[in-house]
C-alpha cells in the first residue's frame, strides 16, 4: 500500500528525515515511535505531499506521491497533530466539507457522516460549532473527517495526544477496526504502551533515521529487553 | 481544475466568513455607513454655513463717531448686532463678539477712510462675520462712490467699464457626473479594496494561525482549486461590499441632494444610469476587486497570523488610496496613459461614464489592462500556494 524508499528531507542545514525506507501493507498498523523532533511528523507530511522530499520516492497504492500528489491523497485520510477544525463550522459541516473535497456524492456523504458520528458517539454534537467542543470531541470529529471518504490508507499523527482515557480507547479501538477492514494505517506516537498495544510493526525513529524496525516481539528479541520502553531506550542509547 | 471542488471551497469560505463578526463589520456595516458618514458632515457644513449667513453676527465698532453714517448703516442692516466691549482681543477669544471694525479716520473728499476688520481666522463664525462686514462696507463704499459721481454730473456706469458674465459649456449631466463620478468612484473602489480584505486574510494567514491550512492542503483538492475557491469567496465579499456601498450612496444622495456646490450655485445631483454605464462600471469594479483579492491573498499568505497579515496589508491599503487622493487633481480629460494605471484607470473610467462622455479607447484600455493585472496577480497567488516555505511558514 505505502512504499517509502530513501526518503530524505532537508530544511536548510537541518536534515529532518534521513534516507528512510519502509513499507506498510493492507490490513497493517505501522507505528512510528520516537521522541519529539525525531522526524515522525515530517515523514507523515511527506507522505501526504504537504512537503516535497529532497530525495527518495513514496508510492501509495502504486501512485507516485511526487508525480501525482492529488491522486495519491485521494487514497489517504489524515489526522494531523492539530485537529485543524474550522471553529465557526459545525462538526457536521467540517466533515461534510472534506467529503466534498473527495468528490463524494451528497446522499452517500450524508449517510457516511451519520455512520461515523454514530460509531464515534458524537451524534449529539453534529450541529454544534467545532469551536465550542471539548478537545476529545474535536479529535473524534477530526477522525471522522479522515475517514469520511473511506480511504484505503490512514495517517494519524499522535491521534491520542492529550486526550482522556475514554477517548483514547475509542480511537485505538477504531484503529483496530479499520485495520481489520483492510486499511493500511500509519500512525505516530511517543507513548510506548500504546504503540505496543495497537501496532503490528513499529519503526523507532530518532534524529530523522529509522533505528529499528519490526514487530514488538522482534524488537524485544533483537535487543533482549522485556518491555518496549527498554527497547526504545536501548536503541536510542546505541545511537548517541 | 474541478468546478465542484472549487465551489465547495467557495461555499465553505463564505459560510465561515458570514459567521465572523470582523467580516460582517468590514463587508456589510462599513460600506452601508460609509457614504452616509461622508455625506452627512458635508450636509451639516452646508447647514452651518447657511445658518451663519442668516444669523446676525456680533460685532464691535471702534470709534463710530469718526464715521457715524457707516456705523448706522451696519447697525440698521439687520446682519449685525452691535456690541460694546473694552478689550477687543479678549472679547474675540471669549466669543463675546465675532469680529470688530476699527474706523481709523473720518470721511474726507481727498483721503479715503481707512477701516480695519479685526477677526480670528481660526474661528468659523469670526471668519464668516468678517466676510459679511467686508461685503457690507464694500457695498456702502460703492454707494458713496456712485453718489459722488452723480454729484459731478457723470454716469455712475463709468465705474464698471467691463461687465463680466460667464457661460459654462459643461452640461448639467457633465457637471453632476464629474462630481458624482469622483465621489462614487472613490467610495466604490474603496469598497472593492476593503470589502474582501478580512476574508482574504482569514482564508490564508488566519487558516495558518488556526492550523487548518495544513489539513486543507492534505486533502485531495489541488492547490489551484483551493486558491480559486478562496479567491472567488474574497471577490464575492468585495463585490457585495461594492453593491452595498452603491445602494447606500444612492440612498444617501436621494435624502441628501443639493450637496455639491460649484461657482456658488447649488447643483442638483442626478443619476444617469443607462444599462451600458451600469455594465461598464460593474466590470471595472469587478476587475478592481479581483486584482485586490489576488494581491491581498498573496500578501496575507506570507504572514503567520491574522494580525501579521493586517500589518503587511496596511502599506497596500495606503498605496491603493493614493489614486483616490490624486484623482481629485486630475481634470475631466486625463491623458490616455492614465487609463493603464491600476485602480486609477477604473476610477477615471467610472467618472467618465457618470459624466456621459466615455471614450471607447479608455474603456478598452482600462478593462484590458486591468484584466492583464488580474491574470498576473492571480498567477502569482497560484505560484505562492505551491511553495511550502510560504504555505507552511
Amino acid at each position: 500500500m505505502i512504499r517509502v524508499d530513501g526518503l530524505t528531507k532537508k530544511f536548510a542545514t537541518v536534515t529532518a528525515v534521513d534516507h528512510i525506507n519502509f513499507s506498510c501493507h493492507q490490513g497493517e498498523v505501522f507505528a512510528f515511535l520516537g521522541p519529539n523532533g525525531a522526524g515522525k511528523t515530517t515523514t507523515i507530511r511527506l507522505i501526504l505531499a504537504i512537503l516535497t522530499p529532497t530525495e527518495g520516492r513514496i508510492t501509495v497504492n502504486g501512485i507516485d506521491v511526487r508525480e501525482n500528489p492529488e491522486s495519491a491523497r485521494r487514497q489517504m485520510g489524515a489526522v494531523l497533530e492539530e485537529n485543524g477544525l474550522y471553529d465557526r463550522l459545525t462538526a457536521w459541516e467540517n466533515v461534510s466539507f472534506f467529503g466534498e473535497l473527495y468528490g463524494m456524492e451528497k446522499n452517500r456523504l450524508r449517510q457516511r457522516i451519520e455512520e461515523l458520528f454514530a460509531l464515534l458517539g458524537i451524534e449529539e454534537f453534529a450541529y454544534r460549532r467545532a469551536g465550542g467542543l471539548s478537545k476529545g470531541t474535536k479529535q473524534k470529529v477530526a477522525v471522522a473527517r479522515a475517514l469520511v471518504a473511506d480511504p484505503p490508507v490512514l495517517l494519524l499523527d499522535e491521534p491520542t495526544a492529550g486526550l482522556d482515557v475514554l477517548t483514547q480507547k475509542t480511537i485505538l479501538s477504531l484503529i483496530k477496526t479499520e485495520r481489520d477492514r483492510g486499511k493500511c494505517i500509519i500512525y505516530s506516537t511517543h507513548i510506548m504502551s500504546e504503540a505496543e498495544q495497537a501496532s503490528d510493526r513499529i519503526a523507532i525513529i530518532h534524529h530523522g533515521r529509522i533505528r529499528a524496525l519490526g514487530t514488538p516481539e522482534e524488537l524485544k528479541q533483537k535487543t533482549g529487553k522485556a518491555g518496549l520502553e527498554d527497547v526504545f531506550l536501548e536503541v536510542v542509547r546505541e545511537q548517541l | 481544475m474541478k468546478q465542484k471542488v472549487v465551489f465547495a471551497v467557495l461555499h465553505k469560505e463564505l459560510k465561515d466568513a458570514l459567521r465572523d463578526r470582523r467580516t460582517l463589520y468590514t463587508t456589510f456595516l462599513v460600506p452601508l455607513l460609509l457614504p452616509a458618514l461622508i455625506l452627512l458632515p458635508m450636509r451639516l457644513t452646508n447647514y452651518k454655513e447657511k445658518a451663519m449667513q442668516e444669523k446676525p453676527s456680533k460685532i464691535a465698532i471702534l470709534y463710530p463717531e469718526r464715521f457715524p453714517q457707516l456705523a448706522r448703516r451696519l447697525a440698521s442692516s439687520g446682519q449685525f448686532l452691535i456690541v460694546e466691549v473694552e478689550k477687543i482681543e479678549w472679547a474675540l477669544r471669549r466669543g463675546c463678539i465675532n469680529c470688530a471694525l476699527e474706523i481709523e479716520n473720518g470721511p474726507t473728499k481727498s483721503e479715503a477712510t481707512k477701516v480695519v476688520i479685526i477677526f480670528d481666522q481660526t474661528k468659523e463664525e469670526s471668519a464668516a462675520a468678517a466676510a459679511k462686514v467686508r461685503r457690507a462696507v464694500r457695498q456702502f463704499s460703492d454707494e458713496i462712490a456712485r453718489q459722488r459721481i452723480r454729484e459731478l454730473n457723470l454716469d455712475p456706469r463709468i465705474l464698471n467699464p467691463i461687465v463680466l458674465k460667464q457661460q459654462n459649456t459643461a452640461t448639467g449631466r457633465e457637471v453632476s457626473g464629474f462630481l458624482l463620478g469622483l465621489f462614487a468612484a472613490m467610495i466604490a473602489v474603496l469598497g472593492a479594496i476593503t470589502g474582501g480584505m478580512t476574508l482574504a486574510i482569514d482564508a490564508t494567514a488566519g487558516e495558518k494561525e488556526r492550523k487548518t491550512l495544513e489539513v486543507l492542503i492534505a486533502s485531495p483538492a489541488t492547490r489551484n482549486e483551493l486558491v480559486m475557491g478562496k479567491f472567488l469567496a474574497t471577490l464575492t465579499m468585495a463585490m457585495l461590499s461594492v453593491l452595498l456601498t452603491s445602494l447606500s450612496l444612492i440612498l444617501a444622495l436621494r435624502f441628501g441632494t443639493r450637496m455639491f456646490t460649484q461657482l456658488g450655485e447649488q447643483i442638483t445631483v442626478e443619476l444617469f444610469l443607462s444599462r451600458g454605464i451600469v455594465v461598464s462600471v460593474f466590470l471595472s469594479l469587478l476587475l478592481v476587486a479581483s486584482l485586490m483579492a489576488s494581491i491581498e491573498m498573496s500578501i496575507s499568505l506570507f504572514a503567520r497570523s491574522f494580525r501579521e497579515a493586517q500589518s503587511y496589508l496596511t502599506p497596500l491599503t495606503i498605496a491603493a488610496v493614493l489614486p483616490i487622493v490624486f484623482m481629485q487633481a486630475i481634470p475631466s480629460n486625463p491623458p490616455d496613459w492614465m487609463f493603464f494605471v491600476p485602480l486609477l484607470n477604473s476610477m477615471l473610467l467610472i467618472r467618465e461614464l457618470f459624466m456621459g462622455i466615455p471614450e471607447t479607447v479608455h474603456i478598452i484600455s482600462t478593462l484590458l489592462s486591468s484584466l492583464l493585472y488580474v491574470v498576473v496577480a492571480l498567477r502569482s497567488a497560484f505560484r505562492l500556494f505551491q511553495r511550502e516555505s510560504v504555505v507552511l511558514r
